[in-house]
């Protein structure tokens, strides 16, 4: 890993300058897989997104402007720049799951979770949004939950799959 | 008697997608092996002789694309797959991806020693990120065919170099546009670049590009193995198969290999299984997002280039959404101004505005308080992002409005004050 001397964003996020670094290094640090890098940084962020830290620490070890890593990040819809839940759970409003009524889907999951769509709740345990289709329309309606297809919803499934992130959380 | 048809599906269900042997074992590998016998110039007859026709929506002519490919003189080309398909009620590739996807690298390969330059040769195969799970799949069908030396230096010792990667996207529709998707793989936001110059001149990485789609790659191998048998279905103007998706208010969802010339309703009815409701189809949506709305009254339309074209319908990507008597145009619109609104890259004004004009006028529908001057504006705003927006996204979005407008002009109406 390429290190600027005597950096001074290295001497303010060592931890996050560890992980970010190790990120970039097993993908390369080259331009064209900037994407894939935030992706994975993402990914290792309790809260599902990629802090203005985490984008500075890779616009200097990767020598791409800040600004540019910002357009990236903000550009794409599976990289998020404010903190989500511990469970993401994305609705899809694609053509297929709006006629196959994903809007009952909707409601039941408000009240499962017990927010309106399109926030988080206030412990931080989940995000619920709207998604485009993400070509899972054989199983309409259906959602992903922290990027693992749920398909064939009813109310039934959905009490059941909140209830069941409510316990991996407890048991954390 | 089934309707549907398995040759480009041939593999689904049958063979193994990890193992590159059962992949072999039923001929797999053998196109490309003829392929490198043959001169260029033959296989690109083969792809013309079938009319090949871009599968991803643009129905541009491969063989076309190929002799430009080949013409450009460069040592170094690029190869891309686009595997971004995001039409809602598109999953097609993914189908093709998850069960065959040796063949679609074989596409390639064929791609590279048609198109490709002499030296190392870079393809990418862009993978939408709502596919993450098949990422992995597509990894180890690359590093089984380097093993075979189907993939590196001198491949089958035709003097073709080619090294092979696959890149994932990161959630955005507008990505599928050809020129987006290689600012998307260069690590850039996806927007869509000016043209000319165009792709197959300067490309990814700047180097003359060949791109297709999963499907139009898949086609290939088949085609240059014997075309007979591809070629023996379809319709004289529409030859050979095309691989749909079907989802909605129907019985049995999924994708499926039909030969073109057969009718909507014979899709809808004999193949999807009929409605999952006791209501009537009230109309289908084909081609994707961006695809005509068809009413029940024009079902019996082939699905053919020709037969669609008839009632001003394009083929596109493939996808058939099926909605019935209980599902209303607002709705519909609703997610359909909601999707492009969400997508449009804010690059141009007539798309970026258009869309966010189109969602306040389908709420001001929902909420009742819509009037006909509103509807004034919805036509005029639809022609004007079909006239003068930027890229495809926002030139053919206004399809499925205007064509509902024609088809249910009264439900419509019936929405302004
Ligand atoms: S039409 Fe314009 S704003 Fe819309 S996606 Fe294309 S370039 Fe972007
Ligand atoms: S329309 Fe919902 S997954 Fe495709």
């Amino acid at each position: 890993m390429l290190k600027p001397l005597k950096s001074k964003v290295e001497e303010k996020y060592q931890e996050l300058y560890e992980t970010v670094g190790s990120v970039i290094d097993k993908w390369g640090n080259s331009r064209d897989n900037l994407i894939a890098i935030l992706l994975n940084v993402q990914s290792k962020s309790s809260r599902n997104f990629v802090s203005k830290e985490a984008m500075l620490v890779v616009s200097e070890i990767m020598g791409i402007s800040a600004q540019e890593v910002y357009e990236v990040a903000t550009f794409y819809h599976a990289i998020a720049t404010e903190p989500r839940g511990r469970f993401l759970v994305q609705l899809c409003q694609g053509t297929s799951c709006t006629v196959n009524k994903a809007v009952n889907v909707k409601d039941a999951l408000e009240a499962e979770i017990g927010i309106k769509i399109g926030s988080t709740t206030p412990d931080g345990m989940f995000t619920f949004e709207y998604t485009p289709c993400f070509g899972a329309c054989d199983v309409s309606p259906a959602m992903r939950l922290n990027g693992k297809v749920v398909g064939n919803l009813t109310q039934e499934k959905i009490k059941q799959i909140i209830i069941e992130c409510r316990e991996v959380a407890e048991n954390e | 008697m089934s309707k549907t048809v398995s040759v480009i599906s041939k593999n689904f269900y049958s063979v193994n997608p990890d193992s590159i042997d059962e992949y072999i074992a039923t001929g797999g590998f053998e196109g490309l092996k003829k392929a490198v016998s043959m001169k260029p110039e033959k296989i690109i007859n083969i792809l013309d002789r079938s009319d090949l026709q871009g599968r991803g929506g643009a129905a541009f002519s491969v063989a076309k694309k190929w002799t430009h490919a080949l013409r450009v003189p460069a040592p170094v080309k690029g190869v891309m797959c686009n595997a971004d398909e995001g039409e809602p009620g598109t999953f097609k590739d993914r189908a093709l991806l998850e069960h065959n996807p040796f063949g679609v690298i074989e596409g390639m390969i064929i791609g590279a020693y048609v198109g490709g330059g002499s030296q190392m040769n870079r393809a990418r195969i862009y993978i939408r990120e709502e596919y993450s799970y098949l990422h992995d799949r597509m990894r180890n069908a690359i590093r089984q065919a380097e093993e075979r030396g189907f993939l590196g230096k001198n491949i089958l010792g035709s003097g073709l170099n080619m090294e092979m990667n696959v890149v994932s996207g990161a959630g955005a529709y507008v990505c599928g546009e050809s020129s987006a998707l290689l600012e998307s793989t260069e690590g850039k936001a996806g927007r869509p670049r000016i043209k000319p110059p165009r792709l197959n001149n300067v490309g990814l990485y700047n180097l003359p590009t060949l791109l297709n789609n999963v499907e139009s790659y898949s086609i290939v191998p088949i085609l240059v193995r014997d075309d007979s048998e591809y070629r023996s279905y379809g319709t004289h103007r529409s030859i050979g198969t095309k691989m749909i998706s079907v989802s909605g208010k129907v019985n049995k969802p999924g994708v499926y290999e039909i030969p073109f010339g057969i009718t909507i309703k014979e899709v809808v009815y004999d193949i999807a299984g009929g409605l999952n409701s006791d209501r009537l189809l009230k109309f289908v949506q084909i081609g994707g997002a961006s695809g005509a709305i068809v009413p029940a009254s024009q079902i019996d339309t082939p699905i053919s280039y020709e037969g669609l074209a008839e009632i001003g319908v394009a083929v596109g990507s493939g996808a058939i959404v099926v909605a019935d008597e209980s599902n209303s145009m607002l709705d519909y619109f609703e997610s359909l101004a909601h999707f492009f609104a969400h997508e449009s890259c804010g690059k141009c004004t007539p798309c970026r505005e258009g869309n966010r004009q189109l969602v306040r006028i389908v709420e001001l529908m929902k909420s009742g308080n819509a009037t006909s001057a509103d509807f004034k504006r919805l036509s005029g705003i639809l022609k004007h992002m079909k006239g003068s927006s930027f890229c495809g996204l926002g030139k053919t979005e206004p399809a499925p409005f205007l064509s509902a407008i024609k088809h249910f002009e009264d439900e419509i109406k019936g929405y302004f004050k």
